[in-house]
């Protein structure tokens, strides 16, 4: 498989004696694969993303689809489509005046393909940004971007703000009609629950720093959560779980790469949920968190 | 091409108002007073059959010698020079606020992460800018301007008609709208020329300032002005001020203003005297003059440096 984006030790400073926004980050991204790019505010996802897209200078080796970002965005965009959140469509065009513009600058769009979807939507092509709901600008802006042909989809928190049948729709649609073999989606949000079915792999920031790098398939070979009783809970600590968090009365402990015979006599094994992962590895001192790797 | 014309049919469209609508307004207000003018003229002016010194009004056109048509028709140049100058003033205003929204407006409502998903490069986005501002709009405005002229003419006429007046030999005759229109359409070129230092200060001050670009653009030049006016009351430096606010501050706040080069060389501004000379030598005189003033082309420099430096801006910007 080839590499979509290959970051290596990519450091990004905000003022002289700012904050580190990215921290030595390195990791790399194939193709086919759709992968969720998670931490808390302030770790550094947004300032990721804005290197990847070429709208911010880092230091360090940065390649997306054989380019430079910071040099040669524009050669770049050709291959890459970008949602930041909903509310970037400017509120004067017209949907037919969007569509024109994309048309007229992107060799890759399709107005048919654009048109089909749109159909689907209640979004007039006379009607202005402005006119829209939060959901149907979501909807439009979705329509420009899957009418693109790119190889690889960036998706900065693109459902933020919109009620729950949207963001259903949403992620179906990219699912459905988008996503396959040859097309990369690169996602942020801090609704895990909602992609954590469609991804195939996961990248945990923290501090400016990858703290996990997995595919989904290997985090449940990885980690296992176990429903403890009182009794167990000694021998349970035991093995150094990452987390215990209280439910009816039992502890439910998740482990990292714990030895899944001692595993097995303590409890039922589960794979455990991606937000409840991500909380476990937050909470981690850094060091150790660092060591995870 | 196909994405210069886009580029430049999406800035038409987010700016129509301006573009369009402003000019139509200023010409549809110049007409309506044209009309009152001459409707006032109806009830108290001359009446059709009235004698004048003995000639009917409806044979004084043909009395006229060629030097009094001349006078006519240069009386009629004027006022549709008028027209056009009205609506060059609103373009001014049009044009300053196009220039200072351009880079800002984007910033302000986040668009700009739109504009810069796709393929366009930041040069190219700012120079679209800069072309919308120095030809779409003065294009649009001279267009609106020629064709308000032609209604002007036909209003005239039917008031020529009333008079019992040939319009063909009392007004189309003796005025020259096409050579006005000619000369009018030619000031475009020219003053995209000796605008290009506004042009750049106003999309630099659109592209970095945080808060009201129209501050920085106009505050930092006033207070550089102040500043060298206080250095030569102390003899440091003592025509600088004067040379400043001339040749810097007017330059970079004016000077999309069409002709006003002339107000560069020390005589003050047109001197048209419709007796005497054709409004298209005076206005083409002065365009010898700016093509052979070397402060049209070191402000062509530096206007393109400022235009290098906002694209320059708008690259770094992320949000």
């Amino acid at each position: 498989m080839s590499a979509v984006i290959t970051a290596e030790n990519l450091r990004k400073q905000y003022g002289r004696k700012g904050t580190l926004a990215l921290d030595g980050t390195s990791f790399r991204v194939e193709a086919g694969r759709i992968v969720g790019l998670i931490g808390p505010n302030g770790a550094g996802k947004t300032t990721a993303l804005k290197a990847i897209l070429g709208l911010t200078d880092v230091e360090g080796r940065l390649d997306v689809l054989g380019l430079d970002p910071r040099r040669e965005r524009e050669r770049l965009m050709e291959q890459v489509s970008f949602i930041a959140d909903v509310a970037v469509l400017p509120r004067w065009i017209r949907v037919r005046e969007a569509i024109d513009y994309v048309e007229g600058v992107h060799p890759r769009f399709s107005r048919a393909t654009c048109e089909r979807f749109l159909a689907r939507t209640e979004v007039k092509p006379a009607m202005r940004v402005r006119e829209l709901s939060k959901g149907m600008i979501a909807q439009l802006h979705l329509a420009l971007v899957m009418a693109i042909d790119a190889r690889l989809l960036v998706l900065d928190e693109p459902t933020l703000g919109l009620d729950i049948l949207y963001r259903k729709q949403f992620y179906q649609s990219l699912l459905e009609d988008y996503f396959d073999a040859d097309r990369t989606i690169l996602v942020t949000t801090h609704q895990v629950e909602e992609i954590e079915h469609i991804l195939t792999d996961v990248l945990f920031i923290r501090h400016g720093r990858i703290v996990l790098d997995a595919a989904m398939d290997a985090i449940g070979e990885r980690f296992a959560e176990v429903m403890v009783g009182p009794g167990e809970r000694e021998a349970a600590l035991a093995l150094a779980p990452l987390s215990e968090r209280q439910v009816f009365g039992k502890s439910v402990f998740l482990f990292d790469g714990a030895d899944p015979m001692r595993l097995a006599a303590l409890g039922e094994r589960r794979q455990p949920g991606l937000a409840d992962l991500f909380v476990a590895m937050m909470q981690r001192p850094e060091t150790a968190a660092g060591a995870a790797r | 091409m196909k994405t210069l014309a886009t580029l430049l049919r999406r800035e038409y469209q987010e700016n129509r108002a301006g573009f369009l609508w402003t000019p139509i307004v200023v010409g549809a207000v110049f007409t309506l007073l044209t009309l009152i003018g001459l409707a006032t003229a109806m009830v108290k002016g001359p009446k059709a059959g009235l004698v004048i010194d003995g000639v009917p009004v409806s044979e004084l056109v043909d009395r006229l010698g060629p030097s009094e048509l001349a006078k006519l028709g240069g009386g009629i140049d004027v006022a549709l020079g008028g027209l056009w100058a009205l609506l060059q003033a609103a373009l001014y205003f049009v044009v300053l606020f196009y220039l200072l929204g351009a880079l800002f407006d984007e910033r302000r409502d986040r668009s700009v992460l739109f504009w810069k998903s796709l393929p366009v490069s930041d040069a190219k986005t700012v120079l679209s800018k800069a072309a919308s501002a120095v030809f779409v709009a003065p294009l649009i405005a001279w267009a609106v301007s020629a064709a308000f002229g032609l209604v002007f003419l036909v209003v005239l006429s039917v008031y020529a008609l009333w008079l019992g007046l040939n319009p063909v030999t009392a007004i189309w005759g003796p005025a020259s709208p096409l050579s006005v229109f000619a000369v009018t359409l030619a000031m475009v070129p020219l003053t995209a020329l000796w605008s290009l230092p506004m042009v750049g200060w106003m999309l630099l001050c659109s592209a970095f300032a945080r808060q009201r670009p129209f501050l920085w653009a106009i505050g930092v030049p006033v207070l550089v002005g102040l500043m060298l006016a206080w250095l030569g009351v102390l003899r440091v430096f003592r025509d600088g001020a004067e040379f400043y606010w001339q040749h810097v501050f007017l330059r970079l706040t004016t000077s999309v203003v069409p002709g006003n080069w002339l107000w560069f060389d020390g005589s003050g501004g047109l001197d048209f005297d419709p007796g005497t000379g054709s409004l298209a030598t005076t206005l083409l005189d002065g365009a010898g003059a700016l093509v052979t003033n070397p402060a049209t082309w070191i402000g062509a420099v530096v206007g393109a440096a400022l235009v290098a430096a906002a694209i320059e801006v708008r690259r770094r910007v992320s949000e």
